[in-house]
């Protein structure tokens, strides 16, 4: 109802540029919503909860923004919102296909590689699953008890499919230079590769690369955050 | 694109009058300004809210540098002139005033306009700038720009700072890009698309920018101009990160991992080529910023454990040949993105103090030796800062309302002036030197 007398308003004062600015938000806006309901439908908010909580709430910024006529920031997190839900949807086909659910982190059917090859599903997609990230404490790159168990297991699965090569990316929290944090990043990835290599991974499997803190995982400014956004992730070369 | 066309500028008043009744030297006494909103001569039909924000524009930049403060309209015992030559002296001397500035904007043929400013010193009661400026209704504010640098200028015999250009990183696409704007936040121009990550903008002049680029899978260093034309500066396998022109243009310096070497500062020529290395250290070295007669580099590293800022003397040579970096903070854990004031007397920084950043000054001129100022004290961060060209105001990144905004402050007035307000991040600003000095 709201929504449909600000258009009204709008176009009984005939600002025609202005309508289709929020033309665009809403357009955008609209595809936002059909991926959060594709995301939805395949259980990504199981599967794959921080990504879909993040365009859930990408998504209602933006309509909050659209409420006060702010299209292009509207735009802006409409167009966010529907890539995390597109992400949400990729990861959530993924790891139903072969059974792994994220809320349960050690659940060791998600090593069960061989069984699962037979299933027919493309290698790449499994590494997208099995590889998991690691995480780090405030300002440092020094792996703990936790992560060198995860590496291990990672390092396990790359020596059974020689064929992939991977990319470690490095990622910060927010707090903290900019700058400061792409060598920060930078320091991580190389500590996993280096890790990761003394596992018996050959180096020139492993490319790395920082993305400082411009690619969170979870958008919020919390401890909780923070912690999830502070870790090594593994990427396939391709 | 925001090209801006000069027709003609032409001063009557020669020199500038000495009037020493306001002399700068180091924390200035604000003069008092008086501005009466400018006559308008126009038939454009807006022509009187053009001379109201024209006005008001002047007002900002002059206050924004904190060495004028505004004496408000309604004080003002009389807005005209007695005749076009004759000033009432005795109706602004009542009220305060020391200076007194009016304008008359005049609509030459359609579209085409004339403002004519001219400052007046109220204790010699003499007209002391006078300037008339011609050009299209999108070059009014940088005649504005203009004529707030030659105020200052007149005030402190040291040209003000607005008629330049900032860049930043904006993420209001959903991707970090770099854009630019006029110094009062207008004329937004997005000048990366890559749809990638774009960081670190820092100019060259005031047409050029360097940054650091995602393009290629890896951060490498790229020059681009404001056309959006882009080279190549430096792509090493790893990071290219943190660009800092140095003086007159002439060199660069980056921090940049080589093969078998972590990251460290090197130095080389605009184009990226003949390399130097200047530290050699298994920590993390970054960031640096010159000293303005090019013979040290400030920088952060992180070789104590925590980042720290030092400095190194070039004219010694490259890192262990008997030359070491002296650290220059002592206080708080974590203490980054140094910035070296061009008239070399600071280094302004950000410091981590409890779980909030401000930012701070480092005096390497002061009579008690080197010493520090607190420039910002708020429960919130404040980030990034870089110097504008004239040396009294920074420009640097900050988050009041939970996203990060640029923000200006005078290191004499020590008020913040918010530049962007928009629900995006915009944060590494860089400000770019004076327009027209460099013939931008």
């Amino acid at each position: 109802m709201k929504r449909k007398s600000v258009w009204t308003a709008l176009i009984l004062l005939g600002v025609v540029f202005m309508v289709s600015c929020g033309k665009n938000a809403k357009k955008a806006i609209d595809e936002a919503q059909s991926a959060v309901d594709r995301a939805r439908t395949a259980e990504a908010d199981k599967y794959a909860p921080d990504e879909f909580q993040s365009a859930e709430s990408l998504l209602s910024k933006a309509r909050d923004q659209f409420e006060e006529k702010e299209y292009k920031d509207a735009k802006a997190n409409a167009i966010s919102a529907k890539d995390q839900a597109d992400l949400a949807y990729n990861r959530a086909q993924e790891r139903k296909g072969i059974g792994v659910t994220p809320a349960k982190p050690d659940e060791s059917l998600a090593y069960n590689v061989p069984s699962l090859s037979e299933e027919g599903i493309a290698i790449e997609e499994q590494a997208k699953a099995v590889l998991k990230d690691i995480n780090f404490d405030f300002d440092r790159y020094d792996l703990t008890e936790q992560a060198k168990a995860i590496l291990v297991k990672n390092a396990e699965w790359l020596k059974k499919n020689p064929q992939i090569k991977i990319i470690i990316e490095g990622h910060c929290d927010e707090r903290g230079s900019e700058e400061y944090n792409l060598a920060l990043g930078q320091k991580r990835a190389q500590s996993v590769r280096d890790y990761m290599v003394s596992l018996g991974i050959s180096p020139a499997r492993i490319k790395i690369i920082s993305y400082g803190e411009s690619m969170p995982l979870d958008p919020g400014s919390n401890e909780q955050a923070w912690a999830k956004n502070r870790r090594a992730h593994f990427a396939i070369q391709r | 694109m925001a090209l801006i066309f000069f027709v003609a500028s032409l001063s009557w008043a020669q020199a500038p009058e000495e009037t020493g009744f306001v002399v700068i030297s180091k924390a200035p006494r604000q003069a008092r300004v008086a501005i009466p909103v400018f006559r308008v001569r126009a038939q454009a039909e807006d022509a009187f809210q053009l001379t109201e924000e024209l006005s008001s524009l002047l007002v900002k930049d002059l206050e924004k540098s904190g060495l004028f403060s505004f004496i408000p309209r309604n004080s003002y015992l009389r807005l005209e002139p007695i005749s076009e030559e004759i000033e009432d002296w005795q109706a602004w001397n009542l009220i305060g005033a020391q200076v007194l500035i009016r304008g008359e904007l005049n609509e030459l043929v359609p579209g085409q306009f004339r403002l004519t400013l001219k400052l007046s010193d109220l204790p010699s009661q003499k007209l002391a700038v006078g300037k008339n400026y011609t050009g299209a209704k999108a070059s009014l504010n940088r005649m504005i720009h203009r004529f707030a640098d030659e105020a200052i200028l007149w005030l402190t015999d040291k040209r003000g700072p607005f008629e330049a250009r900032i860049a930043f990183v904006s993420n209001r696409t959903g991707r970090k890009e770099i854009y630019f704007a006029d110094t009062d936040g207008r004329n937004v121009f997005q000048l990366t698309n890559t749809k990638k990550l774009n960081l670190s903008p820092t100019w060259l002049g005031g047409n050029m920018l360097y940054y650091t680029g995602y393009d290629q899978a890896n951060p490498d260093l790229y020059l681009i101009e404001l056309s959006g034309k882009k080279s190549l500066i430096s792509s090493q396998a790893g990071l290219n990160i943190t660009p800092a022109a140095g003086p007159g243009g002439k060199k660069i310096a980056l921090a940049m991992e080589t093969p078998g070497n972590n990251l460290d500062i090197y130095i080389m020529n605009p184009d990226g080529t003949k390399r130097q290395r200047v530290t050699s250290h298994p920590a993390a070295d970054l960031e640096p910023t010159w000293s303005p007669d090019g013979y040290h580099i400030a920088f952060v590293s992180d070789r104590t454990g925590s980042p720290q800022i030092y400095w190194i003397d070039l004219s010694k040579g490259s890192e262990g040949e008997g030359n070491y970096p002296l650290r220059l903070t002592y206080y708080g854990n974590y203490n980054t993105s140094p910035a070296w004031s061009p008239d070399g007397r600071y280094i302004a920084y950000s410091r981590r103090v409890g779980n909030q950043f401000d930012l701070f000054l480092i005096d390497l001129k002061a009579e008690e030796g080197r010493s520090e100022i607190q420039l910002t004290n708020t429960p919130y961060n404040e980030e990034e800062p870089a110097w504008s060209p004239d040396s009294r105001m920074l420009i640097y990144s900050a988050n009041p309302g939970g996203n990060y905004d640029i923000f200006m402050i005078s290191i004499y007035r020590k008020e913040p002036i918010r530049i962007t307000d928009w629900s995006s991040d915009e944060t590494q600003p860089s400000w770019s030197l004076n327009l027209y000095q460099e013939g931008g």
